[in-house]
């Protein structure tokens, strides 16, 4: 039996602007356990960015609200639940950046430009241990080295401006997993890098996975990059899981007509065959939608989906599909 | 494709140097080679691919042909529809003005590249203006024509771009590169600020327009698997220089360059699972401080002493593709050794 790390219970959120309300998620249920790897996988304004900044409260609140449902984390075999202490409270300082941390896509605006990559790490270090200044330094040193950037000693004086792309990747993942987090969200890591660089950073992100028994949570708008990467799938589209399973089933056996849309347009290095792009474009976020997010876009459209939503169904081998049809 | 015609656009050892000044406060002075010494041919009716990573050049490359910035060296030979055979580096812009309606660009970023304070028709209409067209009715026609050529609506022409979403706000981008009836196109990452559902739109309306208006693309991008989509042939650059040239097919059957190879390997599939020994070590080096020799061999799995001390020229080979005898290129000391000994097929 698989154990149980972080949960999210039928949830649904909004944002409150000046524009309006948008429903970001609608009924999102999905658990994470320890130790697996899970790719998020959508579009823009899916809700997938959302999903991995709510267990750590990242959020503008109140400008963001649950509406519904809860997000529950697991701590010490004691559930308890994010959204019922405060913001910045006790409770979620130890957790966020120990227990569940998390790496951006653009490395160079999620770290300071005005502190050295040293002093950056030894301060959460220390923040989140009971090290003194030397040991953390060792630490954070051999924490480098791990996400095997060359010179380690000399970059941890270095400024993050100084440093390529790649390297700055490096530097947030070596941040990121410093303090052994059981759980890494990884949100867009390697869009912003070159397709070389990328594969260097992903094979990196899977070699710590492995070493640290963490689970990691991979977010992205490439199913390519996932492919590769991880065990299970969840398909997101307009703050729905329209699909959710193993990375085969998701890949090889797609259900939903989103997924199987989302293959159809990707252009592969191995077919020869025509794209078959999805009509339409994804709608606004502030417009209100009756029935299944996908049926101004999807082909076997029916009444039914105009006016209800589907329900997220189990299918043979915990294959979990939000379509009428499948 | 026919590659005995004339080709539509020539482009002969460009270069674009640019020097670092060195002054009290900056430690380093000298030069930047952004594009050495690039030369390709684009045909008519062809869809010339050039891809390759951040810093290579290929946006200079793109710019440098169309005269944005202007280049430090080499030849730019341009057959006009009249039949002239113009250098654009030698021009001035007063002379290019005649020809700018039949070369024309499609920008990355479909957010920053629209006016906002103009409304879709003046946006339309403005390229046309610009070649001095005045009549209403012609300017309007034309505009209308366009976009729904595009796949909008004429009712979208009295909004503003802030209305649309990215996929709309980029078809307005080809539609109005496309509104003076150009010949060639550079189209530089294209799709690459677009979501997945809609980056394959617009690469179908790309390549329908191409038909239907027989243009010529020059197509930049970091994405190979758009470049094999959409793309004739290719050519892949590293560090200022083209590495290879090669009919796409060709291409990507049997890269005759380790570079090729190495970024090839590199691109996630979802259908294949990636094979990890292939994946390239190191980054790519600092453009103003390259290394000796061959730019590529402190990645190369393959380098041997030559490769640290001579430049690699760029050399013509023949090979095989559906069983007609093509022409490509590679930059490789060593292509012989590497690419044609140990293979099967």
């Amino acid at each position: 039996m698989r154990k149980k790390l972080l949960e999210y219970k039928n949830v649904a959120a909004q944002f409150h602007t000046i524009e309006g309300v948008t429903n970001t998620l609608n009924d999102i249920d999905l658990t994470i356990y320890e130790g697996m790897s899970l790719g998020i996988v959508g579009e823009s304004g899916c809700g997938k960015s959302v999903t991995a900044r709510m267990p750590i409260r990242l959020l503008p609140e109140p400008m963001f609200r649950i509406t519904k449902g809860e997000v529950i984390y697991h701590r010490n075999d004691t559930p308890f639940e994010v959204f019922k202490v405060k913001q910045n409270g006790k409770e979620i300082n130890k957790i966020r950046g120990k227990e569940i941390s998390m790496i951006f896509q653009e490395p160079m605006s999620s770290l300071s430009p005005i502190h050295t990559v040293g002093s950056q790490m030894v301060e959460l270090i220390r923040q989140h241990s009971d090290m003194d200044k030397k040991q953390a330094k060792a630490h954070a040193i051999h924490m480098l080295e791990r996400a095997r950037v060359p010179r380690a000693s000399d970059v941890f004086d270095d400024y993050t401006f100084q440093l390529s792309g790649g390297m700055r990747q490096r530097v947030m993942i070596a941040m990121g997993v410093s303090c052994g987090p059981r759980l890494l969200f990884a949100d867009e890591p390697t869009t912003a890098l070159d397709v070389t660089i990328q594969a260097q950073i992903l094979d990196l992100l899977k070699d710590i996975q492995r070493e640290q028994n963490m689970a990691l949570v991979l977010i992205t708008h490439d199913l390519a990059v996932v492919a590769n990467m991880v065990d299970e799938i969840a398909v997101f589209y307009l703050g729905y899981i329209v699909e959710q399973g193993t990375t085969d089933q998701i890949l090889k056996t797609p259900k939903h007509p989103y997924t199987k849309a989302l293959i159809n347009s990707i252009p592969t290095l191995h077919t020869k065959e025509a794209l078959k792009p999805i009509k339409g474009s994804i709608p606004d976020p502030y417009s209100k939608i009756t029935g299944c997010p996908f049926w101004m876009r999807c082909d076997k459209v029916t009444d039914r989906c105009r006016k209800e939503v589907p329900s997220f169904d189990t299918h043979e081998n915990d294959h979990k599909v939000r379509c009428f049809e499948a | 494709m026919d590659y005995n015609t004339t080709p539509l656009l020539e482009v002969e050892g460009l270069e674009m140097h640019f020097s670092m000044k060195g002054g009290a406060f900056s430690r380093r002075a000298g030069v930047i080679k952004a594009v050495d010494g690039v030369n390709f041919k684009v045909f008519p009716n062809e869809t010339f691919g050039l891809v390759g990573e951040s810093g290579c050049g290929k946006t200079t490359v793109g710019r440098a042909v169309l005269k944005a910035i202007e280049p430090t060296g080499g030849k730019v030979i341009y057959h006009s529809k009249s039949g002239k055979k113009i250098d654009l580096v030698a021009m001035t812009n007063k002379e290019l003005r005649p020809y700018r309606q039949e070369v024309q660009m499609i920008f990355q970023d479909p957010y920053s590249s629209l006016s906002p304070r103009m409304t879709v028709q003046e946006i339309l209409e403005e390229p046309l203006r610009l070649a001095g067209h005045t009549d209403k009715d012609y300017l309007y026609e034309q505009a209308k024509n366009m976009i729904e050529q595009v796949g909008l609506r004429s009712s979208h022409l009295m909004r503003y771009p802030h209305a649309f979403s990215g996929g709309q706000r980029q078809r307005i981008g080809i539609a109005r590169s496309l509104i003076t009836h150009p010949r060639f196109i550079v189209a530089d990452e294209a799709v690459s600020a677009l979501d997945v559902s809609v980056q394959a739109q617009i690469l179908e309306i790309l390549a329908e327009l191409k038909e239907k208006m027989g243009l010529s693309y020059l197509f930049i991008s970091h994405d190979l698997s758009v470049v094999k989509y959409l793309c004739d042939r290719v050519g892949v650059m590293y560090l200022g220089r083209i590495v290879e040239v090669a009919p796409t097919d060709a291409l990507f059957n049997r890269p005759l360059h380790p570079y090729s190879e190495a970024l090839m390997h590199a691109i996630p599939d979802i259908d294949e699972r990636q094979i990890r020994s292939d994946i390239l070590a190191g980054e790519i080096p600092d453009a103003a401080n390259p290394p000796p020799g061959c730019a590529f061999h402190n990645r190369c799995k393959y380098a041997k002493d030559k490769c640290k001390s001579e430049i690699p020229a760029l050399r013509e080979f023949t090979d095989t593709l559906d069983g007609n005898e093509i022409l490509r290129q590679s930059a490789c000391h060593f292509v012989e050794e590497i690419f044609y000994t140990n293979s099967t097929n």
